[in-house]
């Protein structure tokens, strides 16, 4: 198995698990599925380090993922800061 | 592009967006969640898709197979093949990968030569061509980034020799290291050589846990 295989397996694995948990919980607030998705996404990638042919692909969904993750934090923080 | 992640990734991120409308119309915040999830899931393995190519890494390993197995015959020929690889420029400015048993000659041309003493010259000017000039931060970027030879790289220096160890090296491309002039020995003379502008012989490789470590002598 390649560390694609291995990276893209170990990534959904840990998202299934994550958000089958927190819905387990009785979670409401959808972005804390897509937060831990980000996090299952990095976790997986920072493991097994893939490599990658076309960097400029790559870092597109770095900077998709980088700022969706930022906005939706920083979305909460300014609920707690400011109700 | 891989065909079966693209296929994956179309196909979730539809069942996603039907998830997400269903959570719409209902309602419901956790199916929402769920779906903007899995879509997350479906864009990751689209984007993984368009920036990776299996079969090419394949026919790679092929022809890298093919033509380590030729020189080893030559080398073999030659009875050359206890002989290190020794990095040096010719007398021409072109770049050399040579063999010779005795003190590296004044190389005059590639292939079978003689001066003073016989010797094997491959030449690799074309290899890492896009870099002029080699620092030691290029390295990474050389052969992990750029050549995907690994995912990380070390270099350390001491006395006159320097050891490269190279981080995860692709097991397509392991096998070929217990061959005494291999692909992955070319690039790291080549990047070495280049970084200290002098003569760079191969001491040994060693391989541990996907890890190789190159030892080389700088003269």
């Amino acid at each position: 198995m390649s560390e694609l295989d291995r990276f893209v397996r170990l990534y959904i694995v840990l998202t299934l698990v994550l958000n089958g948990w927190v819905l387990f919980l009785g979670e409401t607030r959808w972005d804390v599925y897509v937060v831990l998705n980000i996090l299952s996404f990095y976790i997986s990638y920072a493991m097994n380090r893939p490599s990658f042919e076309n960097r400029r692909v790559v870092g597109v969904l770095h900077g998709i993922l980088i700022t969706l993750f930022i906005v939706l934090v920083s979305y909460r923080v300014y609920e707690v800061l400011a109700p | 592009m891989i065909l079966r992640y693209m296929v994956a990734g179309l196909n979730i991120v539809v069942i996603a967006s039907i998830l997400i409308a269903y959570g719409v119309v209902t309602g419901s915040q956790p199916i929402i969640g769920m779906g903007a999830s899995t879509a997350v899931i479906g864009v990751v393995l689209i984007f993984t898709s368009a920036s990776t190519s299996e079969s090419l890494l394949l026919s790679l390993k092929e022809y890298s197979l093919a033509s380590t197995v030729a020189i080893t015959s030559i080398l073999q020929d030659a009875d050359m093949l206890g002989v290190r690889p020794c990095y040096m420029r010719g007398s021409g400015g072109e770049e050399y990968v040579v063999f010779s048993k005795s003190a590296p000659p004044a190389v005059q041309k590639p292939g079978v030569g003689y001066a003073d003493t016989p010797y094997i010259a491959f030449p690799i000017s074309s290899v890492l061509a896009d870099y002029d000039k080699l620092s030691t931060a290029d390295l990474r970027s050389a052969l992990c980034s750029n050549r995907g030879l690994c995912n990380n790289i070390a270099l350390s220096e001491e006395e006159g020799s320097v050891r490269v160890v190279l981080f995860n090296l692709p097991p397509e491309f392991a096998d070929l290291l217990k061959y005494p002039y291999n692909p992955i020995v070319g690039y790291v003379l080549a990047a070495v050589g280049r970084l200290k502008d002098r003569v760079v012989c191969l001491e040994r490789v060693s391989l541990a846990g996907g890890n190789a470590e190159v030892f080389l002598r700088v003269g």
